[in-house]
C-alpha cells in the first residue's frame, strides 16, 4: 500500500508537469484541443491524489504499521473515527490532505468555469497545477506520508521509501498513538473546515493570476471570483470558530482565543479575505481599486502559505506546534517565487488596471468600503508583526521576545472597534455621495439604540469604558441592520401592497447578497456581544476543595462530592463530581475529568483535561479538574464563570447562516419596480 | 504573456505604482525576516548532561527598602493586602554575607546548585517562592540556592525578597545574559546543577509543591 501511494503520487507529479506545460502552450497558441488536454491532466491529477489519499486512509484503518506515518501517529486502540482523522493529525498526512482538497477544488472550479472562460481557462489550469506541483514536491521529497519503516544495521529505525543500505523492513507491534489533545470531536471537524478555507483561498489567487496572465482584465473577473472567495471564506470562518470552541473545551484555561501563532496563522488570511469580500463590491459598482483587489486576492493565498510556513517550519515556537520539520526552506522558496512572480505580473499589467472613477466623496459607500479595507489589512499586518516579533526582536537585539495576548488585544482591539463603527455607518451611505440630511435620517434609529445601550450599561452594569463602547457600537450595527430591513420591507410593501412579512421576505430574496451580508453582520454583533461579556466580566478561582467541601464564585456554590475512575477505549479517566447550586436552586452537576491516555505519544504530555461545563444564555459555568490527592480526599479545581459566552457561538452560527443565505440559489419572487429611497443603483 | 495588447505597454503606469511599491517593500522586509528566521532556528534550552553556562552577577543589597518605597512597591506587586503574602519581618535586613557582592556560578564548584529564574512581575512565582525558601533552609550546607531575577526593577525585586524573607543569594540578571545562556523561555524555570557544574535536571514553570522539589533535590544529591 505504501508503494501504491508513492507511485500514484509520482504519476500525479508527472501529469501535473505535463498539464502546466501543455496549458501554457495552449494559452499562447490559442489551441482549444491542447487546452482541453491540459484540463484533462488536471482531472487525472485530482483522481490520482484521491487514490493516494485513499491508500493512506486504508493503511490507517487497517493498522498497517509498516508505514512510518501510520506507526508514528496512530495506534491499535484508537477508535476508528480518530484513525481516519489521523490523516490530518501529522505533518505529511496533513500536507497530503491539503493536496487532496486542492485537487477537489481545482476540478470543481475548472469544470464549472471551463465553458465560460476560453481565454482564462488554460491559465487557470496552469496556475492551479502550479500550486499543486509545490505540494506534490513537498510530499514526494521532503515530507513523504508513504515512507516505510526500516531497521538499520546499528539497530536504529528510520523511515524511507527505498531500502537504506543494509536495512531490513521493520513493523512495530503497535503505533505511537495520536496526540491526545487531538482526540476530541471538535478537533476532527475543525481541521477539515480550516483546511477547506485555507486551501480554498488558492482559488481567488489562481483566478486573479489567470486574469493577469491572459490579459482579460475587465471587471468580469471580480464578479466571477466572488463566489470562489466566499466559499473558502465561509469555511475558514467555521474553522476558526470550531478551533476556538476546541480551545475552550479542551485546553481548560477558560478562554477561547490565545493569539497563539497557530491561531493567528488562520486568522490573518481570514482578515484579508474579508477585506477582499468587501472591496470586490467597490470594483463591481464603481470600477475602482482594481490593483488593490488583485493584491488582496494574492494576499489571502500568500498569507495562508506564510501561516503554514510560520507554524510548520519551526521558526517560531508555538504552544501547540504539532509538527515541525525541514520543509521550511521549500516553503520559503515558494513564498519568494510567488511574491515576486505575482508582483512582476501585476507591474506588467498595471496599465490595464486603471481605475474607472475617482473617489467622489469621503462620505460615500465606496469610501466606507475603502476604510474598512484598510482596517482589515492593517489588522492582518499588525497581527502578523506580533506573531513574527520573536524573530524580529532576535534579529535586531539578539534576544527572542514573544509578545502575547496583551499586545494583540491592545493593537487589534481598537481596529475591531473601528470596524464595528464602520459596519454601523457604511451600509447607510449611498454610492458616490450621501447628503448629511439623508445620513442623519437613517442614522437616527441606530444612534438612538447605541446611546440607549451605552446609558443602560453605564447605569446598570459597569463603568468600564471598554464594554460600554464595544456594546454600544454593536448596538449601532444592530440598529443599522434593523433599519435596513425595515426600509427594504417598507418600500416593497408600498410598491406591492404585500403584508410586512411577505414584503420582507420578498426584498431579502431579491437581494440575497445584500441581506445575507446583513445577517452575517448580525452574527458579528452577537459575537461581539458575547466576546466582550466573556472577556470583560470573567471571574475565576483556583482552589482546592476537600471531599464534600464547597467553594463559591460568582454567586454559585460548588460542592465537590466524589472522584471516580473509569476506563475509556485508550485512556483511563478520573472524574470529579461537582454539584453547582445557586442559593437553593440546583443548577447543574458537572463532571470535570482528567484523561490519562495510554499511548507512548501521550506519556510525555501528561493527562488532558476535559472541562465540566454548564452553559446558558446568561453565562457559562466552567470547571477544570487540575489534580487530586489522597485518593480524592482533596481535589484541585480551577473554576470560571464566563458571562454571555454562548452568544459567541450563536453569533458564529448566524454568520454561517447569513453566508448560506447569500450563496444558496433561491426561487426569486416576481420583481417589482421599487421606488428606492436611495439616490443610486440598487446595490448588491 | 506575449498576447498582451501592444498598446498596453505604451500606456503609462499611473495609478497603482505607489501601492505596488509599498507592497514590494513590505513584502521584502517580511521575506528578510523569514530568511533570518530560517537561518537562526530556535535554539534548544540547556539540557541535562550539558555543562551549566557560567554567569557573573552582583547580588541585591541586603538593607531593607525604606517604608515609603517598600509599601507602595508591595501594594503594586501584591495588591492592598500584601501582608497575607509576606512571611518576613519587613524591616529586618537580609543576610549580610550576600550584600551587593559579585557572584559567579563557578564560585560554587564542589556544591550542587539550585538555580531559579524568577521575576517579581511573575504571578506563578508567588506560589513557588515560599517552597524554594523553605527548601533552602532545610538543605543549607548541602545545596546552594541562587535566584536570578529576569527583566525586573531593583525596588520591586528587593520588595519581593523582603516580603518572602528570602535568605539565599539573589541577583538581577542584567541584560538577560544568564537567561540567554540557558536559553530558557520564560519565568519561573529552575535548573539543578551538580557539584561538577553539569546540569542534572530542570523544571519549567512553577514547581507545584514541596515534595516534587524534594525529589528533584534528592536526585541532585545522589549524583
Amino acid at each position: 500500500m505504501s508503494d501504491l501511494g508513492f507511485i500514484t503520487l509520482l504519476i500525479a507529479f508527472l501529469f501535473t508537469l505535463y498539464g502546466i506545460v501543455v496549458s501554457i502552450v495552449a494559452a499562447k497558441r490559442k489551441d482549444a484541443a491542447l487546452a482541453a488536454s491540459g484540463r484533462n491532466a488536471l482531472y487525472i491529477v485530482s483522481f490520482l491524489i484521491l487514490v493516494a489519499t485513499a491508500a493512506l486512509v486504508y493503511m490507517l484503518v487497517t493498522n498497517d504499521f509498516s508505514n512510518e506515518y501510520v506507526a508514528s501517529h496512530s495506534e491499535r486502540a484508537l477508535p476508528l473515527f480518530y484513525k481516519v482523522s489521523t490523516l490530518w493529525g501529522g505533518q505529511s498526512g496533513s500536507l497530503l490532505f491539503w493536496s487532496l482538497l486542492l485537487a477537489g477544488y481545482s476540478a470543481v472550479m475548472v469544470a464549472s468555469l471551463w465553458k465560460k472562460e476560453p481565454r482564462r481557462g488554460p491559465w487557470l489550469v496552469a496556475m492551479l497545477l502550479f500550486v499543486q506541483l509545490f505540494f506534490l514536491i513537498i510530499s514526494l521529497y521532503a515530507s513523504n506520508p508513504f515512507n516505510r519503516l526500516w531497521v538499520l544495521p546499528d539497530g536504529s529505525t528510520t523511515g524511507a521509501v527505498f531500502r537504506p543500505e543494509g536495512a531490513a523492513l521493520f513493523i512495530p507491534a503497535d503505533g505511537t498513538g495520536l496526540n491526545p489533545l487531538l482526540q476530541n470531536y471538535w478537533m476532527v471537524a475543525h481541521p477539515i473546515f480550516l483546511y477547506l478555507g485555507y486551501v480554498g483561498l488558492t482559488l481567488p489567487f489562481a483566478y486573479a493570476a489567470a486574469s493577469l496572465l491572459s490579459g482579460e482584465l475587465d471587471d468580469s473577473w471580480v464578479k466571477r471570483v466572488r463566489i470562489w472567495n466566499l466559499i473558502p471564506w465561509a469555511f475558514l470562518t467555521i474553522g476558526i470558530i470550531l478551533g476556538s470552541q476546541w480551545a475552550y473545551l479542551e485546553l481548560g484555561w477558560g478562554g477561547f482565543w490565545a493569539w497563539d501563532p497557530v491561531e493567528n496563522a488562520s486568522f490573518i488570511p481570514w482578515l484579508t479575505a474579508t477585506a477582499f469580500l468587501h472591496s470586490i463590491m467597490i470594483q463591481e459598482h464603481r470600477g475602482m481599486l482594481k490593483v488593490w483587489n488583485m493584491i488582496l486576492a494574492f494576499l489571502g493565498f500568500w498569507l495562508v502559505i506564510i501561516g503554514t510556513f510560520i507554524t510548520r517550519s519551526g521558526i517560531i515556537d508555538s504552544v501547540h506546534a504539532f509538527a515541525v520539520s525541514n520543509i521550511g526552506p521549500l516553503f520559503l522558496g515558494f513564498i519568494i517565487v510567488t511574491f515576486f512572480g505575482f508582483l512582476a505580473l501585476l507591474w506588467y499589467r498595471l496599465p490595464d488596471l486603471e481605475s474607472d472613477a475617482e473617489l467622489d466623496s469621503l462620505l460615500s459607500r465606496e469610501a466606507a468600503f475603502l476604510y474598512v479595507n484598510v482596517l482589515f489589512v492593517v489588522a492582518a499586518f499588525v497581527t502578523l508583526f506580533g506573531t513574527l516579533f520573536p524573530i524580529i526582536s532576535e534579529a535586531l537585539s539578539g534576544t527572542k521576545i514573544a509578545v502575547n495576548a496583551p499586545y494583540f488585544n491592545k493593537v487589534d482591539g481598537p481596529i475591531f472597534l473601528a470596524i464595528l463603527l464602520l459596519m454601523g455607518i457604511g451600509p447607510l451611505l449611498g454610492w458616490r455621495r450621501t447628503s448629511n440630511e439623508m445620513l442623519q435620517k437613517s442614522l437616527a434609529v441606530p444612534v438612538a439604540l447605541a446611546l440607549a445601550v451605552a446609558g443602560a450599561v453605564f447605569i446598570l452594569v459597569t463603568r468600564n469604558w471598554v464594554p460600554i463602547l464595544a456594546w454600544s457600537l454593536a448596538a449601532l450595527v444592530f440598529g443599522t441592520i434593523l433599519w435596513e430591513f425595515y426600509r427594504g420591507a417598507a418600500s416593497r410593501r408600498r410598491a406591492t401592497g404585500e403584508g410586512w412579512l411577505k414584503a420582507l421576505w420578498g426584498v431579502m430574496a431579491r437581494n440575497q447578497r445584500r441581506y445575507g451580508g446583513y445577517i452575517v453582520h448580525f452574527g458579528v454583533v452577537l459575537m461581539a456581544f458575547g466576546m466582550v461579556g466573556a472577556v470583560a466580566f470573567q471571574h475565576n478561582l483556583k482552589t482546592s476543595i476537600t471531599l464534600n467541601g464547597t467553594a463559591e464564585l460568582g454567586g454559585y456554590t460548588f460542592t465537590y462530592t466524589g472522584l471516580d475512575q473509569n476506563q475509556g477505549p485508550n485512556y483511563d479517566e478520573v472524574v470529579a463530581t461537582v454539584i453547582v447550586t445557586q442559593g437553593d436552586r440546583n443548577v447543574a452537576t458537572l463532571y470535570p475529568r482528567m484523561n490519562f491516555y495510554h499511548s507512548r505519544a501521550a506519556k510525555d504530555m501528561g493527562p488532558t483535561t476535559e472541562v465540566g461545563l454548564h452553559t446558558s444564555l446568561r453565562e457559562d459555568v466552567y470547571v477544570v479538574l487540575n489534580g487530586f490527592e489522597n485518593g480524592g480526599q482533596l481535589a484541585a479545581f480551577e473554576i470560571f464563570v464566563n458571562p454571555l459566552m454562548l452568544w459567541m457561538w450563536i453569533g458564529g452560527i448566524v454568520m454561517v447562516l447569513g453566508t448560506l443565505f447569500a450563496l444558496l440559489p433561491m426561487k426569486q419572487p416576481a420583481p417589482v419596480r421599487v421606488r428606492s429611497p436611495k439616490p443610486l443603483p440598487q446595490p448588491a | 504573456m506575449s498576447q498582451a495588447p501592444i498598446e498596453s505597454q505604451k500606456k503609462k503606469r499611473k495609478g497603482g505604482v505607489g501601492l505596488l511599491l509599498l507592497i514590494a517593500v513590505a513584502g521584502f522586509i517580511l521575506l528578510a525576516v523569514f530568511y533570518y528566521g530560517i537561518l537562526n532556528p530556535p535554539s534548544q534550552r540547556a539540557d541535562s548532561g550539558e555543562k551549566a553556562p557560567d554567569f557573573s552577577v552582583t547580588t541585591y543589597a541586603s538593607a531593607p527598602l525604606p517604608p515609603d518605597v517598600l509599601e507602595p512597591a508591595l501594594a503594586n506587586l501584591f495588591g492592598g493586602n500584601y501582608q497575607t503574602y509576606c512571611t518576613g519581618d519587613l524591616s529586618k535586613p537580609r543576610p549580610a554575607e550576600y550584600d551587593s557582592i559579585p557572584l559567579k556560578l563557578s564560585d560554587f564548584r564542589g556544591t550542587p546548585v539550585v538555580l531559579n529564574f524568577w521575576a517579581s512581575w511573575c504571578t506563578t512565582c508567588k506560589e513557588e517562592q515560599p517552597l524554594l525558601e523553605s527548601a533552602w533552609r532545610r538543605y543549607k550546607g548541602q545545596v546552594q540556592f541562587i535566584g536570578l531575577s529576569h527583566l525586573d526593577q531593583d525596588k520591586n525585586a528587593r520588595a519581593w525578597l523582603q516580603c518572602y524573607d528570602v535568605t539565599y543569594p539573589n541577583a538581577p540578571d542584567l541584560g538577560g545574559k544568564a537567561y540567554n545562556a540557558y536559553r530558557i523561555q520564560g519565568v519561573p524555570e529552575t535548573y539543578f546543577i551538580d557539584a561538577d557544574g553539569n546540569i542534572v535536571d530542570y523544571y519549567v514553570g512553577a514547581i507545584p509543591n514541596g515534595s516534587i522539589l524534594d525529589q528533584l533535590i534528592q536526585k541532585l544529591l545522589q549524583q
